[in-house]
């Protein structure tokens, strides 16, 4: 029943990162992935405290990667390079009330 | 002599913040939507440090240090680890929540599934968000009288009376603009307050590295993940929840309205996650090098390691002040829910349902004394502190989460109905109810007769089931909502 749940959420968030950036369908994956890695602690066999960097233990800093930095670089790509500039924003804005002054 | 250090620092808090509200209120507001959104007026620094603040609370410092000090590292993984989710799931939700609201002209949550849904999904949303956000509303009045009476030996009333004397002042006065103001003198000094107290603990241990070989040799179990108590289907619930609740919660689509321009949302969805994940990390390794300093502590009262350390780290006066810039964050978080409540009901139901020629100075008025009311009520349901704050937050969350489908499928599922969504509402959280507390009575952790998920889980499963089934089955959207929901210039 888990695994079902954990594949429909997969399925839900691709779906929407893929309606979001339709052009962008290896990031949507990826970054679906790492998003429902960070919702999974698969490292729970590493169960022995072993320091790797500044005393955090390799599970901790393996998932930290994954499941955080990851992200963050898909963020961060998705905020500077996918999404409107202020002028986009603003022609969209205008589209929008345009349209809902015709509809009214 | 020690608490009035930390009396000094609320009073610096609860002044500077009415004066935040003072000053945005003298500049009189032009409208109800300039009241309850800043008329989409507000810069990066603003709504990112007002958003950290409007969702940083009491559990992000003590509850948190509290979590690692029992269970570790992994409460870092449950809660610090998916921050940066959210914020990715925070843009593919609400990216036409931005492209929509202010050319609709959107100044509640209930304006947004209404224009999409219907009038009664419209009024459906201002009730579930109060019934999700008053359990969160009592704790966070609550904890703000038990930090007043356990930590600073002060009065449990009569801390708790002034906080919200100051809180409904600078809210009532200063409408969304004035507390986001607020929010960032209140963010600026707990966040600093976090950072100096971790900074604090690293140099008494003589670095990160020994604090965790220390504990390595005492009890390696904290660094280590334990597959008990760390299990997928809790950690999923933990999670997915909390992304899904902070998505759904009324701070976000405050937060949204409030955006000026697309450079603004950019920065504050993405500074959001760094920030809190910073606060997150800081508030567990306190917690768990507290262990090495106070290794006694059972249950609830390691509830008080964050104080503690603070004030053993360093001198208790000064121990005090970084206790006092923690309170900015649960007042913080009660202004936001209170603000975000007052929009909705005016917007949704007060507006169209009681006084439709209402003027704008009239709405913000009514506005005003349904705060004041909201919090009157919290008060009574805390005259005892006796509620559990932890399952309170979760159950919220939880709560708020179930009109997730509705939220998607309005924006990105063209046959989504508003039958569909209010099924999905409505159902979800019955179920969720039903699950918790009558059969089989589980919050978080996973039952055999739910198939093995948790009470949200499945509750969500059941919600998203009813909104897909119940909309094939009902009349579709007019072709007028669709033209507006799925506008092309949508898809950039």
């Amino acid at each position: 029943m888990f695994w079902g749940v954990y594949i429909l959420v997969f399925c839900g968030l691709l779906y929407l990162s893929l309606r979001n950036f339709p052009k962008h369908p290896v990031m949507s994956i990826l970054v679906t992935i790492c998003m429902m890695l960070a919702f999974t602690p698969l490292f729970t066999k590493y169960n022995v405290y072993e320091p790797i960097v500044l005393g955090f233990p390799l599970w901790f800093l393996a998932w930290f990667l994954i499941a955080a930095i990851f992200v963050w670089i898909f963020l961060l790509y998705t905020v500077t390079k996918l999404l409107p500039d202020n002028k986009e924003l603003e022609s969209i804005w205008e589209t929008v009330a345009e349209q809902t002054k015709k509809l009214e | 002599m020690e608490k009035f250090s930390s009396i000094l620092i609320i009073l610096f808090i609860s002044s500077s913040s009415i004066i935040a509200g003072w000053y945005v209120y003298r500049k009189q507001f032009k409208s109800a939507r300039d009241y309850y959104t800043s008329g989409a007026s507000l810069g990066p620094i603003t709504l990112t440090l007002g958003l950290v603040a409007a969702f940083c609370s009491y559990f992000t410092f003590f509850g948190l240090a509290s979590f690692s000090y029992r269970f570790g590292l992994g409460a870092l993984c449950l809660v610090g680890i998916t921050l940066p989710s959210l914020s990715y799931m925070w843009i593919i939700f609400h990216k036409k929540t931005l492209y929509l609201s202010k050319p609709m002209g959107w100044m509640s949550m209930g304006a947004v599934y209404g224009a999409r849904y219907g009038d009664f999904v419209r009024r459906l949303i201002p009730i579930l968000l109060l019934i999700a956000t008053f359990p969160l509303l009592c704790a966070q009045i609550m904890a703000t009288g038990i930090l007043f009476k356990e930590v600073l030996g002060l009065p449990y009333w009569g801390g708790m009376f002034f906080i919200l004397v100051v809180t409904c002042i600078y809210l009532t006065i200063g409408g969304f603009k004035g507390t986001s103001y607020a929010h960032v003198i209140q963010s600026c000094l707990f966040i600093l307050g976090g950072i100096v107290l971790f900074g604090g603990v690293v140099q008494y241990f003589g670095g990160l590295k020994n604090i965790f070989l220390e504990i390595g040799k005492v009890r390696p179990e904290l660094l280590s993940l334990n597959g008990k108590n760390f299990g997928y289907t809790m950690a999923l619930t933990f999670g997915l929840g909390g992304c899904i609740g902070a998505i759904t919660l009324p701070q976000t689509f405050m937060h949204t309205f409030g955006t000026k321009d697309a450079k603004t949302f950019k920065v504050w969805v993405s500074g959001y996650s760094f920030i809190m994940t910073m606060i997150a990390i800081f508030s567990v390794i306190t917690g768990i090098a507290g262990f090495l300093l106070f290794p006694h502590l059972k249950g609830t009262d390691a509830d008080a390691i964050w104080p503690l350390m603070s004030r053993e780290i360093f001198s208790p006066w000064f121990g005090n002040i970084l206790i006092g810039t923690v309170v900015g964050a649960g007042i913080s978080t009660m202004d936001a829910l209170l603000m975000g409540n007052a929009m909705n009901v005016i917007n949704d139901f007060y507006k169209p349902l009681i006084n439709p020629r209402a003027t704008e100075k009239k709405l913000i008025q009514s506005g005003r004394v349904v705060m004041i009311v909201i919090t009157l009520l919290a008060v009574l349901f805390v005259l005892k502190p006796i509620i559990p704050i932890a399952e309170l937050a979760q159950l919220a969350f939880s709560i708020g989460g179930m009109s997730i489908f509705a939220l998607a499928g309005g924006y990105y599922w063209k046959r989504g109905t508003g039958a569909g969504a209010a099924a999905s509402i409505i159902g979800g959280v019955i179920m969720l109810f039903v699950f918790t507390f009558l059969w089989p009575a589980v919050m978080t952790q996973p039952a055999p007769q739910l198939g093995g998920l948790t009470s949200f889980l499945a509750a969500l499963l059941i919600a998203g089931i009813l909104y897909v089934v119940v909309s094939l089955f009902t009349k579709p959207p007019s072709q007028k909502v669709l033209d507006v929901f799925f506008n092309p210039a949508l898809d950039r």
